[in-house]
């Protein structure tokens, strides 16, 4: 015998509410995931295209400090390094500079532009005597821009070369 | 329909970190092997060499030949496995003094003036006499500056040495140890300041990995590389597919031996291509080597 007022019996099933909480949660969750994953894709794609952009620099890097022979007062000048006026300065653009390659496939998927930009110093030695002896050092500074996902990015680096005799 | 749903968003999730961990792993595998070897070439004291290897599992040692010809001026266009050449050993090339005289016949150099204690595997370089030699065994005696050194050398230094590693003119005389003290020098003594370097033959060789499709290599970096120091070595990575990484490089439309062109496709080996594409990390590069203290490879 039951005695007291009975238990209101619950409900069989989910309310509207409940499953639209549900898949908004979900949905939330779901995008998330999926935005963070593929934003975790894009910077790392972008740091390899960073290294990529920093070997081709340092590349050009080498081959201004070890191309060879240069004499300013010799005029001889390698192919890297023209003749700059003491104070000038002088720039050489190269596109189409490669900075990542699909090895599988060999198709080039991202190029740059390099310019390296070449300028005279015009340091000078002063000698006791009074004579200034122009020592005609380089300053070279490499920079390489590219272009991935349509965000401009840019890596630069520079160094300083003189005449292997003056 | 919500079990497919919450499939497809798995299944997608993981295919994403699958490719970010690829991606990543041959990026890293990348910077180690390339920057360590752009480092070490722009740090070369001699001119580097290729090397064969016919190694066949990434556990055994390979039998490496010298690939003789590559900086020659012939065969120029082949690529190689592998590469050698000397760095400075030491205190980032801190010079030392031949202690002793040298007489023709000797296979031992007593050198000193430095603090950095000389290890067998080395190789002496006396520049002034061509002199170049594996040392084979140390003795110390002494300490800090003055501390001699005795070298035992993989070769008998003479002037009919047959090897072409180590020539020696004639005797090297009037070296001592107490000459590096002196600081008063007078007219009439004789005192000879032959300086000498040490150095580390290096060598990086791509080592096939048996059982792996498609092929794969491991790049090893041995620290200390000659006919008996050639089993320490460290692997910077397993996940190379380029069987010849190493070359002599086109600059300016001509080779140039200068310049080691350097190939390395990476990938990834721990997972497949499944639904994602460009995982690997490619790169072709060419590094000069410097400088060359030494009169042989």
């Amino acid at each position: 015998m039951r005695l007291g007022i009975p238990k209101k019996r619950g409900s069989a099933a989910y309310t509207l509410i409940e499953i639209l909480v549900a898949i908004g949660i979900f949905g939330f969750f779901a995008s998330s995931l999926t935005w963070t994953l593929s934003a975790m894709n894009y910077y790392a794609v972008l740091g390899r295209l960073y290294s990529g952009a920093m070997e081709a620099v340092q590349q050009q890097i080498d081959l201004v400090l070890t191309d060879g022979a240069f004499s300013y007062n010799s005029s001889q000048f390698p192919s890297e390094l023209p003749s700059v006026a003491s104070g000038s300065s002088t720039t050489v653009a190269t596109s189409n500079v490669t900075i990542y390659q699909d090895n599988s496939s060999a198709t080039t998927t991202v190029n740059g532009t390099m310019t390296t930009k070449l300028e005279n110093t015009g340091t000078t030695y002063n000698q006791i005597s009074g004579d200034s002896t122009n020592l005609n050092i380089y300053r070279i500074t490499v920079t390489l821009t590219f272009t991935y996902r349509g965000k401009n990015y840019a890596v630069t680096s520079a160094t300083m070369r003189a005449p292997d005799t003056n | 329909m919500v079990g497919l749903a919450i499939y497809l968003i798995f299944y997608n999730g993981m295919t994403l970190f699958a490719k970010n961990s690829a991606i990543n792993m041959a990026h890293e595998d990348y910077r180690q092997a390339l920057q360590l070897f752009q480092n070490d070439l722009h740090k070369a004291v001699s001119v580097p060499f290729f090397l064969s290897s016919t190694a066949s599992a990434v556990t055994s040692l390979p039998t490496v030949t010298v690939d003789s010809v590559a900086y020659n001026g012939a065969n120029v266009t082949t690529a190689a496995e592998g590469i050698s050449f000397q760095v400075f050993g030491g205190k980032s090339g801190e010079g030392f003094e031949v202690g002793r005289n040298i007489a023709s016949g000797t296979s031992q150099v007593v050198i000193t003036g430095s603090t950095a204690v000389p290890v067998a595997g080395q190789r002496l370089i006396i520049p002034a006499y061509q002199i170049e030699a594996d040392i084979t065994a140390v003795t110390t005696s002494g300490s800090g500056l003055t501390a001699l050194y005795t070298l035992s050398l993989a070769s008998i230094l003479s002037a009919s040495n047959s090897s072409g590693a180590s020539t020696l003119p004639g005797d090297i005389t009037a070296c001592s140890a107490s000459n590096y003290t002196s600081t008063v020098y007078s007219s009439g003594v004789t005192d000879y300041h032959i300086i000498c370097y040490l150095t580390n033959r290096v060598c990086y060789l791509a080592v096939p990995i048996s059982g792996t499709s498609p092929q794969a290599y491991a790049l090893r970096y041995y620290p200390c590389y000659n006919a008996t120091y050639n089993t320490t070595y460290t692997v910077f990575t397993f996940n190379l597919f380029t069987a010849q990484p190493f070359q002599v490089a086109t600059v300016n439309s001509a080779t140039n031996q200068q310049y080691t062109a350097i190939t390395m496709s990476l990938q990834d080996r721990a997972t497949n291509n499944r639904g994602f594409k460009i995982t690997n990390t490619y790169f072709t590069t060419n590094v000069p080597y410097r400088y060359s203290l030494t009169t042989y490879q």
